[in-house]
């Protein structure tokens, strides 16, 4: 226990000097600062920040916590010749990486929305949170996974790049084209199937079930909130951000435990 | 100290070592010397426990290194090219390496300490103070070698393991650091080390392990290899038998 402590207190130690966490902290207060400025109240400037958020905190994690990774193998090397066993090794890594990158975020957008007054509502902002450190803890562990399985530190990157793209982008329009091309059949299992598949979906659907705001619910949040209302829809999509930490780091354990350096 | 037996590591089409079988004696100082691409590092990675071989064993004091951890108390490693997070200090690395051995040391009591009750540093031939608050990112190549070098020595381990130790230390910190191994090998310490500067070697080595193509070549006195060849230097002995095998 005392060997994981020291790893995780000098890899924290690490990641909260690190330009790219405080860039990303101080990004996020300063565009939430910006848009209570501009006019919008607390919850408009919450569900704005939310957008950004569901795009940028995946891509962060995924690309500085790929490139972090494959700088550090010879240090991890360095590690695993020490008496630690890999799972420790793997652990403090992991924490070290990802929970900067979490409370950055979440300290970058909690701070103007508290500091101003503006949020009415703090379970929104409790979600808000929760599906942010969600989405840093689920796409740092993408990030893992692929550092330690891809061997080519470009091919890696372009897999982290590519990963993002798919489940930041491409995923509306696929999900809009099989609802267009396949309109005459029974849809609505195989979209909650599909929004249980993307965390970045369940991220959005997490928050906005708090809300009553049909336009940004999209296609399977609609499907999501005609199956599970309330409290129980946002208790199961928590529940399924949690497996989808779970997923990765899994996945990333595994490539980690077998991997030569 | 170390015995290894038909070790074989393939990494996707490249046999890396093909059935390599060596001893690493108690109390001397071993060369593991070869070209480019013979596998000396990853013979070294095996026994660390870096590399994971397909088939093969290594032995520590006689008994098989099957994944416990807490065997790398008797060995200290220095990488061939070291690195280190960016944002720690010098200070720091050394702080997190010596806390972790320290930990592994209390569950493990009866594990061997170089030299007895002695904390040991490098300090003497490498002072560490002024860098220890220094960030890791942006020191030279050298300066890093340097710590490598330190958190090697000050692990307290009776079996060091050294990859390229003086590569990229300038004339005379590569002078000082040849000297203590040498007060090293006087006092009976374990090392295993590789070298492409064969004139090191020679002063330094007691015992060789010539890989040639994932094979051992030569394994014995590094007299018995000068005289084998007839050559009076170890680097006319090598290349006359890298002549010999590409004939």
């Amino acid at each position: 226990m005392s060997q994981i402590l020291t790893i995780l207190r000098h890899t924290l130690r690490d990641g909260l000097r690190s330009r790219v966490v405080y860039g990303l902290g101080a990004f996020f207060a300063l565009a939430g600062w910006m848009m209570l400025r501009l006019g919008g109240d607390g919850g408009k400037a919450l569900l704005s920040l939310l957008s950004l958020s569901l795009a940028l905190v995946p891509l962060v994690s995924l690309t500085y916590g790929a490139s972090h990774l494959y700088q550090a193998r010879r240090f991890i090397g360095l590690m695993l010749a020490q008496p630690v066993p890999r799972h420790t090794v793997f652990l403090g890594l992991y924490a070290g990486l990802s929970l900067p990158l979490a409370l950055a975020w979440a300290v970058g957008v909690a701070l103007p929305l508290l500091a101003t007054g503006a949020v009415q509502d703090p379970q929104a902002l409790l979600l808000l949170l929760t599906a942010g450190v969600s989405l840093a803890l689920i796409f740092s562990a993408i990030a893992f996974w692929v550092s330690m399985a891809v061997e080519n530190r470009l091919k890696g990157l372009g897999l982290a790049i590519g990963s993002w793209l798919a489940l930041a982008i491409g995923w509306d329009g696929m999900v809009l084209m099989l609802s267009y091309q396949l309109a005459d059949y029974p849809l609505e299992g195989p979209v909650l199937a599909l929004c249980l598949a993307n965390p970045i979906d369940l991220a959005r659907i997490l928050v906005l079930l708090r809300f009553d705001l049909g336009a940004m619910m999209g296609y399977t949040g609609a499907v999501f909130r005609l199956f599970f209302q309330g409290n129980l829809g946002i208790a199961l999509a928590g529940l399924a951000l949690l497996l989808w930490v779970a997923l990765p780091l899994g996945m990333a354990w595994r490539a980690f435990s077998r991997k030569d350096f | 100290m170390i015995q290894v037996e038909q070790l074989a590591k393939r990494f996707g089409h490249v046999e890396a070592l093909k059935g390599v079988s060596v001893n690493v004696p108690r109390g001397q100082v071993s060369a593991l010397i070869g070209p480019n691409g013979s596998g000396k590092t990853t013979l070294m990675k095996c026994l660390l426990g870096l590399v994971r071989p397909d088939s093969g064993l290594v032995r520590l004091e006689g008994l098989p290194m099957d994944g416990d951890p807490l065997r790398r108390l008797w060995m200290g490693y220095m990488p061939q090219v070291p690195h280190y997070p960016d944002n720690l200090s010098v200070g720091e690395v050394l702080d997190l390496v010596a806390s972790v051995r320290l930990a592994a040391r209390l569950r493990c009591p009866h594990a061997p300490h170089w030299p007895q009750d002695e904390p040991e540093t490098l300090d003497g031939i490498f002072p560490m103070g002024e860098l220890l608050g220094r960030r890791l990112r942006g020191l030279s190549g050298g300066t890093l070698q340097r710590v490598g070098a330190e958190l090697a020595w000050r692990s307290g381990a009776p079996l060091l393991v050294l990859d390229e130790p003086t590569a990229g230390l300038d004339p005379v910190a590569s002078s000082h650091l040849k000297d203590r191994l040498l007060e090293d090998r006087a006092r009976g310490r374990t090392v295993l080390i590789s070298s492409h500067v064969l004139s090191d070697l020679q002063e330094l080595a007691e015992h060789l392990i010539f890989l040639l193509d994932g094979r051992v070549h030569y394994e014995g006195s590094l007299a018995g290899l000068l005289e084998q060849t007839g050559e009076p230097r170890l680097e006319r002995a090598v290349a006359r038998i890298m002549r010999q095998e590409a004939a």
